[in-house]
């Protein structure tokens, strides 16, 4: 096994896994512990994995599986009640480019209440802008039903922050 | 993309520059790994007292033409073609026997995007075949599964999962129980009869020599499961139980070969 090569593959690409992660699970230490899972399991069978034609996203399906697993053994736990971001207030930056604070913060909090299914293809669909057809193969479900996540997702965080929304896009 | 596609994006693109630095990930990955490997040694262990301390007696026993000494089971098994022309692929960890005129289908992403890997008979569309074999990584460790139905069916090999979809049952059987980690021996599987085991009015589907031995314990037994997943034994071989009434084990070489011949008890 080539560890220098998985530490190398782990250097470059551990920091979009965990964007990624930090995405779908809105928080840091769950993110570490989903990438870390993929990557634990993915580190026996490195010499085959890197051989595959688009490893990224080979490792990437580990990553939503892991979250997968993840969430659905603390969904056998408790209860799931609608969740808030929890995460300090930060500075606002300084481009005109940028979400305001406030309002990125609400986003987020409203993706994070999205139902599981929904929210993992928003994210793949707005985050990590994939197409439908890759979204269906990575989780693997029809690319029809892909597309209802979705638009569901966005018709449930339109309804939650439309109103705002457009003030905001109209205010800039 | 409309103004609010965009505004989501940018917002979560935004919000994910927040995600915790990379530093030491590959370390902890691999600290998280031996943990692993240690705790999965102790629940093995653990297993074979269970499994040791149930009273039975041994109905049967069949030849193992094929396994080799339990100390070499560490070392590689190169592929093989036996003289039916089944042989052996390789993927994700994990080896099955697929018959002649199976292989790999097109490469990754040419047929759309699909990033785990399929095997088909050669001579089918490369892209949709009607018979083909797939090696997923398993969604959930819960989804611990031997299901198979008619000519298609599904078994779970460590973190994968196993899904095939064969000419006929027999096919898609001999597939399924082929399964086995990359590493260890491959089972003998041309060869099955159905065995009537003695002393019960039940009967098993059983590899000719493939070093099954299958146990009955004395006696009648209330059942808790009909069907338990196989378990690690003495000797480094597997185990499953079935249990309708009379409580059957069935030891095989391989967990899936285990899995295969409990669940074709009837």
């Amino acid at each position: 096994m080539d560890l220098s090569d998985f530490d190398s593959w782990v250097a470059a690409r551990g920091p979009a896994l965990l964007r990624l992660a930090y995405t779908l699970t809105g928080d840091a230490g769950e993110a570490e512990d989903v990438v870390q899972e993929a990557l634990s399991r993915a580190l026996p069978r490195w010499e085959r994995i890197s051989r595959v034609e688009d490893v990224d996203a080979y490792v990437r399906r580990m990553v939503l599986n892991a979250h997968t697993s993840r969430w659905r053994a603390w969904r056998r736990r408790v209860t799931p009640v609608e969740r808030v971001a929890d995460r300090a207030v930060m500075a606002t930056p300084d481009r005109p480019d940028h979400v305001e604070h406030d309002e990125r913060l609400r986003i987020w909090a409203a993706c994070l209440a999205l139902p599981e299914a929904q929210r993992v293809a928003v994210v793949l669909r707005y985050y990590e802008q994939l197409e439908y057809a890759e979204i269906a193969a990575l989780t693997g479900v029809r690319e029809g039903s892909v597309r209802s996540r979705v638009s569901r997702g966005l018709a449930a965080l339109r309804a939650e922050l439309g109103r705002s929304a457009s003030d905001e896009e109209e205010e800039s | 993309m409309s103004d609010f596609e965009d505004l989501l994006t940018r917002a979560l693109t935004e919000g994910a520059e927040d995600a915790p630095s990379a530093a030491g990930l590959a370390a902890a990955a691999r600290e998280r790994r031996s943990r692993r490997t240690r705790r999965r040694a102790a629940v093995g262990a653990a297993a074979a007292v269970l499994a040791v301390v149930v009273p039975t007696a041994v109905v049967a026993v069949w030849p193992d033409s094929e396994r080799p000494d339990p100390v070499n089971q560490a070392s590689a098994s190169p592929p093989t073609t036996g003289v039916d022309g089944w042989h052996t692929i390789e993927s994700s960890g994990v080896a099955v026997d697929v018959p002649a005129g199976w292989g790999a289908t097109e490469p990754l992403g040419n047929c759309g995007f699909r990033p785990w890997p399929l095997f088909a008979p050669v001579d089918e569309d490369p892209c949709q075949p009607e018979h083909r074999l797939m090696i997923l990584e398993s969604h959930d460790p819960a989804d611990d599964v031997y299901r198979v139905e008619g000519a298609s069916g599904e078994i779970a090999v460590g973190r994968t999962t196993i899904q095939v979809t064969a000419p006929d049952h027999d096919t898609a059987r001999r597939i399924l129980a082929s399964a086995r980690p990359v590493g260890e021996p491959a089972p003998a599987l041309d060869t099955w009869e159905t065995f009537d085991i003695e002393g019960t009015n039940l009967v098993a589907d059983v590899p000719r020599n493939a070093g099954i031995r299958i146990d009955v314990a004395p006696g009648f037994v209330d059942c808790v499961v009909p069907l338990s997943q196989p378990a690690r034994v003495e000797g480094g071989r597997w185990q499953s139980g079935y249990c309708d009434g009379r409580a059957v084990s069935v030891t095989a070489p391989t967990r899936a070969l285990a899995y295969v011949v409990a669940a074709s008890i009837r």
